[in-house]
């Protein structure tokens, strides 16, 4: 009995000094890597993908944000109940749809973030789909109204319920990059799709 | 002997299982139930509508130095060496020496409002107490609401606070007058964050949001209405509208409401 204590003993001595000799010092290592570039985030510390909102699209997938990157969104918010200036958003972002250059066609995907989370919820934005004629790379989103509140800061939209439910709003679109960080925001309708072009252009893959 | 002792332990016991019930309670603590009410906007569709306001609990102070610093050595991602650019502009905590001040040189500040904090800063020590930010109109009702302590109207309050510089160190939190529903320094002291304060549609290129900007001063009949007191909200309004979520200002700190739970 007081062999196997012994034993015991040195395995924990043995099992320790390992510890401290290896495992231990890379780990005190990582902390102080940590230390020194606290700011660098793995997504870069620009990027909108560190919210952590939960979003339901059009098919009735629940996504967070970050599942865009690696591609290039182009973000506008909307609601679909608007008749006068989400129309126009959804034309300006068809517009910009049809001058991307063919090699980023499938990089580029379009958002639309709807203000109304009390009644935009997933059969609403099918329908709004199907009713704009949105293809594959346009989504959708319905979101709680914290998570709506926090993104319409980040995008720089600003929006007031009205009484009966519908919503007075900016309009706007914003660009990101594929990290998620904000390559370029383009406030008000009808505006020249050439800025994103050229802007889509030049960012990085 | 030992049965005192037993008492003591009884006690303790009972202490530790009353416990969870005051975290129950815990969102009321140092607040006060605000009643529901009628409160016209400032700005409107519809000028001069008012707008139902539901009860629900507001704390009686703003949120100081020393609460905030405790949320931060609970939170160190909002610390002021780590906070995210998109969440807090650089001059975040600029007030503060270091990331996690010590007691030599927080003493004056302490028990100030805490200022220099984002919008988002400001929500997620919220969502940490279990609280949020008030909402615009609901910040507006009780800012409205006559002194309880002070004789002046409190539209004098007001403006006679904002023609005054901003000191260099903030008073504490309660130092200025109390409202009648026991509410302190809802003027007088710091502006405070509102949960939607970008819920206010006065800026932007009016040729390109013609639609949106009617709501605008110059446009509506907000002009020919202005009195002493729209003046003020006049202020407080434009103020807010040029804000932005990440914003950091010397003089602008928050405090926290709650839902009413039935």
């Amino acid at each position: 009995m007081k062999k196997i204590a012994i034993y015991f003993f040195f395995a924990v001595l043995i099992f320790q000094s390992a510890c401290l000799l290896t495992g231990c010092e890379s780990s005190i290592k990582q902390e102080q890597k940590k230390a020194a570039d606290i700011s660098e985030e793995p997504l870069g510390s620009a990027s909108l993908y560190q919210t952590k909102g939960k979003w339901d699209n059009q098919y009735g997938d629940t996504i967070s944000l970050s599942k865009l990157a690696g591609k290039i969104p182009i973000i506008s918010m909307v609601f679909t109940r608007c008749t006068f200036s989400c129309p126009r958003i959804v034309a300006d972002l068809q517009a910009i749809e049809q001058a991307i250059p063919v090699d980023k066609k499938d990089k580029v995907v379009f958002v639309l973030v709807s203000f109304d989370s009390d009644r935009d919820h997933t059969a609403e934005l099918k329908a709004f789909t199907k009713q704009m004629n949105l293809n594959k790379s346009w989504m959708v989103l319905h979101g709680n109204d914290d998570d709506v509140r926090e993104l319409s800061m980040l995008l720089n939209v600003k929006y007031k319920k009205q009484e009966n439910g519908d919503f007075t709003h900016s309009s706007g679109l914003t660009l990101l990059d594929t990290k998620g960080a904000i390559a370029i925001q383009v406030d008000g309708l009808g505006k020249d799709p050439k800025d994103i072009i050229d802007k889509i252009n030049i960012l990085q893959n | 002997m030992a049965n005192n002792i037993f008492r003591k332990r009884a006690f303790i016991c009972m202490l530790t299982l009353l416990a969870p019930v005051s975290v129950l309670f815990g969102a009321v603590k140092d607040m006060v139930k605000i009643p529901g009410g009628q409160y016209t906007p400032f700005f409107s569709d519809v000028p001069g509508k008012s707008t139902a306001i539901k009860p629900f609990y507001l704390d009686i102070k703003a949120v100081t130095n020393a609460e905030f610093l405790l949320f931060v050595k609970a939170n160190p991602r909002w610390a002021k060496s780590k906070v995210s650019i998109i969440f807090a502009d650089n001059s975040y905590l600029k007030h503060w020496k270091g990331d996690f001040p010590n007691e030599d040189n927080f003493s004056k500040i302490k028990d100030g409002p805490v200022t220099n904090i984002s919008w988002y800063a400001a929500t997620a020590y919220a969502r940490w107490k279990g609280k949020r930010l008030p909402t615009l109109n609901e910040w507006e009702y009780v800012g409205n609401i006559a002194a309880s302590n002070d004789t002046r109207p409190i539209e004098k309050i007001i403006l006679e606070w904002y023609s005054k510089p901003t000191p260099a160190v903030l008073p504490p939190v309660g130092s200025t007058f109390k409202n009648k529903f026991n509410v302190y320094d809802m003027h007088g002291l710091i502006w405070e964050w509102v949960s939607d304060f970008n819920s206010i549609i006065m800026t932007g290129d009016s040729r390109s949001n013609s639609a949106i900007n009617r709501d605008l001063f110059c446009a509506s009949g907000a002009l020919g209405a202005v009195d002493k007191e729209n003046y003020a909200a006049f202020m407080r309004f434009a103020f807010r509208s040029s804000l932005q979520g990440k914003y950091t200002v010397s003089n602008l700190g928050f405090r926290c409401a709650s839902d009413i739970r039935n």
